[in-house]
């Protein structure tokens, strides 16, 4: 049934990748998403050490212009989504009670030609990297099978920040891949490595990947052995992990 | 008798409904009343991810093969087909027919269950997941604990969908997305409670929704601040780490 939408969107990223003859970025997955939805604009901004909301990637100049106008007034969708962790759709940029919400931003992203917004946080559990923002020209709401494309996008975006190794010769129906774990154990053992490094839990996150990676094993055995305290990661500085 | 129990749940969840509202303590309460309704073992709620996946995202008891007895049903068993066909699916009696779900069955009947009933979340023609409920004896369902099941997943439903829908433009496949999402965090939040007072895992979820319930908290609340305030929760440290009275 909808199992296939995570190979789809897959498929577009690869597509771009291939066509550029560069390995997947943030860039590829901003520009396959507005090929997608026929989009204005498709900006990811991550949150950093220095700036809460940072853009990295936009694909057109009127992106790039909402995401600093973003920065500059400290107010807009993409903000909001990263402050509440949620989705934020904006069918109608000019509607009365999105000026209220927004009274600097909203005009002026309407004068930069932007009508509507949607925004999907780079998100897992208690893991908040950045936002994903779709820009239209026209107000438009997007529909619930272009909602679950973005999520997709959205994680997408967030694997590849967080260092998945992704290999353009790689199938992209293959079910590892792109797919944000839903095996509970992944989650706990994310928890316990943060504790055990005593780091955050997207630093913990990336070390259970690079772990597994490295080890050549998946994600859910490596998370298996954390989980059942056969397998420990050591804090930083030290990349040698121990095993018994 | 049945009927009366369901009302009094019903009257408590619509209660949860309008307070500060968490969408997994909600769910969680929901499967823990469930076992008291219809007398069964074991229950639990799953959820479509927008893949189409099924994930767990509230269980009666956080039993370790349980939890995995409910994520096998992203490809086989009773909560499955419930999910695929948009209906009630039952089966009195795993061993009758264990060519149904080869996997599922052997799962369930090694844990000690014999019956297993699902029953969809459904609104008009979308459905979102499904409520399980599982018994050690083989057996029916009478045809009042049908309705009633099936009223207590459209609660959950109103549940999952209510939330915040009325403030913001919210489509269902956001508002799953969001619960699967609450879940996940409570695993991060498990695997951190564990590690940090040296306990296992299946026993982390307790005291997390005990010290949620003694302080008058969501558990997603106090599963967001123990990630977020790394050395802090010193007391829910404490409490984790002494010895079960």
């Amino acid at each position: 049934m909808e199992q296939q939408r995570t190979a789809r969107v897959w498929g577009l990223i690869f597509a771009h990748a291939r066509a550029d003859g560069r390995p997947i970025s943030i860039d590829t997955i901003c520009h396959a998403c507005a090929d997608a939805f026929g989009a204005t604009g498709v900006t990811i901004a991550l949150t950093g050490d220095l700036a809460a909301y940072e853009p990295v990637s936009a694909t057109s100049p009127a992106a790039q212009l909402s995401a600093d106008l973003q920065v500059t007034f400290g107010e807009g969708p993409g903000l909001a989504a990263l402050a509440d962790r949620r989705t934020v759709l904006v069918p109608d940029l000019d509607a009365a009670e999105t000026v209220t919400r927004w009274p600097v931003f909203a005009p002026a992203a309407v004068k930069a030609g932007i009508r509507s917004v949607h925004v999907f946080p780079l998100l897992l559990g208690a893991i908040t990297i950045g936002v994903l923002e779709i820009n239209h020209a026209t107000s438009r709401l997007l529909l619930p099978d272009e909602i679950g494309d973005s999520l997709i996008f959205a994680d997408a975006a967030l694997l590849i920040q967080t260092h998945q190794l992704v290999h353009l010769g790689a199938d992209p129906a293959d079910p590892r891949l792109g797919q944000v774990e839903r095996w509970a154990e992944v989650h706990q053992a994310t928890g316990m490595v943060a504790a055990q490094i005593d780091a955050d839990l997207t630093t913990a996150f990336v070390r259970l990947r690079a772990h597994a990676y490295v080890s050549g094993r998946s994600l859910r055995e490596v998370a298996h052995d954390v989980v059942a305290r056969t397998l420990r990661l050591e804090p930083w500085m030290d990349n040698r992990e121990s095993e018994d | 008798m049945l009927y009366r129990r369901a009302a009094q749940v019903f009257v408590e969840l619509a209660d949860t409904l309008v307070a500060e509202f968490d969408v997994i303590d909600f769910l969680q309460s929901l499967a823990e009343r469930a076992v008291e309704i219809f007398d069964v073992d074991a229950a639990g709620i799953v959820l479509a991810d927008p893949r189409g996946t099924l994930t767990l995202v509230a269980a009666s008891s956080e039993e370790v093969r349980l939890l995995e007895l409910f994520q096998l049903q992203e490809e086989e068993g009773a909560c499955f087909d419930c999910y695929r066909s948009g209906t009630a699916v039952t089966c009195a009696d795993l061993s009758a027919d264990l060519s149904r779900w080869p996997m599922f069955s052997a799962t369930a009947r090694e844990l000690g269950f014999s019956a297993v009933h699902a029953f969809p979340l459904r609104l008009r023609d979308q459905v979102l997941g499904a409520i399980g409920l599982f018994n050690a004896g083989p057996g029916g369902l009478s045809d009042d604990t049908l309705t009633v099941a099936q009223a207590l997943a459209d609660v959950a439903t109103i549940g999952i969908l209510n939330e915040r829908t009325l403030r913001e433009h919210r489509v269902i496949t956001e508002q799953l997305h969001f619960a699967l999402n609450s879940r996940v965090l409570l695993e991060q939040a498990k695997g951190m409670l564990a590690e940090r007072a040296q306990i296992e895992v299946g026993a982390a979820f307790a005291i997390l929704r005990k010290y949620a319930r003694d302080h008058n908290r969501t558990l997603s609340s106090v599963a967001r601040e123990l990630i977020d305030n790394r050395g802090g929760m010193t007391d829910l440290i404490a409490a984790a780490t002494k010895p079960a009275d």
